[in-house]
């Protein structure tokens, strides 16, 4: 394994060069010089939302609480065209009328400049940060119990790997990584869900294991947690329409038609990559179940599962797919809290953006590192830290992002206060959960979300239109 | 998002959409988080889709939050055993052949004359 992580990390070094050659101005850096067509965006789009949360967290979620855990995936056939409809078609016309190159820069546009891009700005870099710190104790897990080798080795050369490459070239390299390791994904994805599906004789054979040891693994929603599953489902289903590194990608096309065709490329590849969580979480927890593993915690089901059954071919399939899915997120996510430091926040406070790549160079390091120690102090399981950053990013896009941009009479002060207020009741929520250890009944990102939205409509037909 | 329903009143009704999920998890009620649930994909949907008047991207969405209501119903309903397995798996199938292809074949109808 360690022969597979030199010669990962040997590959960036051309990849480095060819993306610091490529992108020379920030249209470049930031917006892969807007030349993306559907699959590539598409691709790319599905790997940079896809991460270690799909590939560990998803089956580690299905061994914890059954077939419930599939209420987050529930909603991935509509999430493509959901985005296009919602947000996807008014990005790409301000973005054509305004030459916006970041998410704030369209919310910029949209509300006009300094609160409401500084705001936005500051939620990309906490909620990147914290996703980011998924994407290395994902790395760290998978290291410890899979690869057989040290996990802050892993961590390390993943997010060193991404790192360079993501400084150098921005998202005109990132772009093109990410596609490419979209595809691995969704190829790897399927091969290892057949495998482990194969392993324990089949799907039906796996349901029938887990009906007879856990039955109440099979219940469609738990007795007393149903409203709470189908709000992840909400979570999930309109969060992606708040999610930076998902929104990024329409920054990118090169025209309005690429839309067209986006959501069935998105799609088929999610479905694709998703089959992962399905597969190796019901054949694993059925293999669990029926005595065959013995994972430590859930977490570490996808990584005990192909440590037993990947041969020699498979285990180096799914390390690649896995580093993949990691380095994909880890690139989009360090573009964009680079974008937000070195463009966004200056301009929000007046200032010029620096006029060369540099800083944002340095600011891509400067994420990463922090990234690093929120993974190391990081207590919870990849699920729930992978939910906590998509929950920042609901609470505090979604209502600006869904209605603000499509709504005529939205205003700026509405925007203004509901870009504080719905991040300030999500952390509240969080700081909650966490004193009382336990997940309450408010998902603190739509609840975030939906008070944020109300106080946009109220402020914005108090106000009028402002912008 | 001029269309039928008013140039305020999907906004509006999103508003009351946010109001009415505080209230389905204040009660904590699957029932009602389920109705807001897909209040809340439709609401997002059918503005755009209906641009320019056109009836079939409606008709789109109303089938695909037809299906997810069944789902919905099935599970509030005690939904357990190998056949929930089945059940989802099957949305996701469907939903996800459906609805791609839906916003493809509407996307000409919505963006007429927008395009560069």
């Amino acid at each position: 394994m360690i022969l597979w992580l030199t010669l990962i990390a040997c590959a960036v070094v051309p990849l480095a060069w060819w993306g610091r050659r490529l992108a020379q101005d920030p249209l470049a850096y930031f917006a892969a010089s807007r030349g993306a067509g559907p699959f590539l965006a598409g691709m790319a789009g599905t790997a940079a939302g896809l991460s270690a949360f799909v590939f560990i967290g998803g089956p580690g979620l299905f061994a914890s609480i059954g077939v419930a855990s599939l209420w987050l995936i529930l909603s991935a056939p509509l999430t493509g065209a959901l985005q296009c409809l919602a947000v996807g078609e008014p990005i790409v016309d301000l973005t054509r009328k305004h030459h916006c190159i970041t998410i704030p820069d369209i919310l910029a546009a949209r509300f006009g400049e300094g609160w409401p891009r500084g705001l936005a700005a500051l939620v990309i870099c906490i909620g990147g940060i914290t996703t980011l710190g998924v994407q290395i104790k994902g790395s760290t897990l998978l290291g410890q119990a899979f690869l057989d080798v040290p996990g802050w080795m892993v961590a390390t050369v993943a997010v060193a790997v991404t790192t360079i490459y993501t400084s150098a070239g921005g998202m005109r390299i990132g772009l093109h990584a990410e596609a490419a390791q979209g595809v691995i994904m969704a190829v790897a994805a399927l091969v290892l869900t057949a495998s482990v599906l194969m392993a324990v004789g089949g799907p039906a054979q796996a349901a029938e294991i887990i009906q007879r040891v856990r039955p109440e693994f099979l219940q469609a929603l738990p007795p007393g947690r149903g409203s709470h599953y189908l709000s992840l489902f909400l979570l999930f289903a309109l969060g992606t329409c708040a999610q930076p590194h998902y929104l990024q990608k329409f920054l990118m096309l090169k025209d309005r038609r690429s839309l067209r065709w986006l959501p069935a490329v998105s799609t088929a590849a999610l479905l694709s990559v998703l089959t992962v969580w399905i597969g190796l979480g019901l054949g694993g927890t059925a293999l669990w179940l029926g005595g065959e593993i013995n994972p430590p915690f859930p977490d570490l089901l996808t990584p005990t599962l192909l440590s037993k059954f990947a041969g020699p071919v498979l285990l180096p399939i799914a390390t690649v797919a896995v580093l993949a899915a990691i380095m994909s997120t880890a690139a989009s996510l360090l573009n964009m809290v680079a974008a937000a430091v070195t463009r966004d926040l200056p301009l929000a406070f007046g200032r010029k953006p620096f006029p060369t790549l540099g800083p944002a160079r340095a600011a891509t390091i400067g994420a990463a590192a922090c990234a690093g120690l929120i993974a190391i102090q990081a207590k919870h399981t990849v699920a729930l830290l992978g939910i906590l950053g998509w929950s920042m990013f609901t609470a505090g896009l979604l209502p600006v992002i869904v209605l603000g941009l499509r709504w005529p009479s939205a205003s700026r002060k509405g925007a203004i206060i509901a870009l504080i207020a719905g991040p300030l009741v999500q952390i509240a929520l969080e700081i909650s959960n966490i004193a009382t250890h336990s997940r309450g009944r408010w998902e603190p990102g739509l609840t975030g979300a939906a008070v944020g939205g109300i106080l946009l409509v109220l402020f914005s037909r108090k106000n009028g239109r402002s912008a | 998002m001029r269309n039928r329903l008013g140039k305020h009143a999907v906004t509006l009704i999103a508003g009351g959409l946010c109001l009415a999920w505080l209230a389905s998890q204040t009660v904590s009620h699957p029932t009602a988080t389920a109705v807001v649930c897909l209040a809340a994909i439709g609401i997002f949907s059918i503005p755009p889709t209906t641009r320019r008047h056109h009836r079939s991207g409606l008709i789109g969405v109303v089938g695909i939050v037809a299906v997810l209501g069944v789902v919905l119903v099935l599970s509030i309903s005690g939904l357990q055993g190998p056949v929930t397995i089945r059940v989802f798996v099957a949305t996701i199938l469907i939903l996800g052949a459906g609805v791609p292809l839906l916003y493809a074949l509407t996307f000409p109808i919505r963006t007429a004359g927008e395009d560069e």
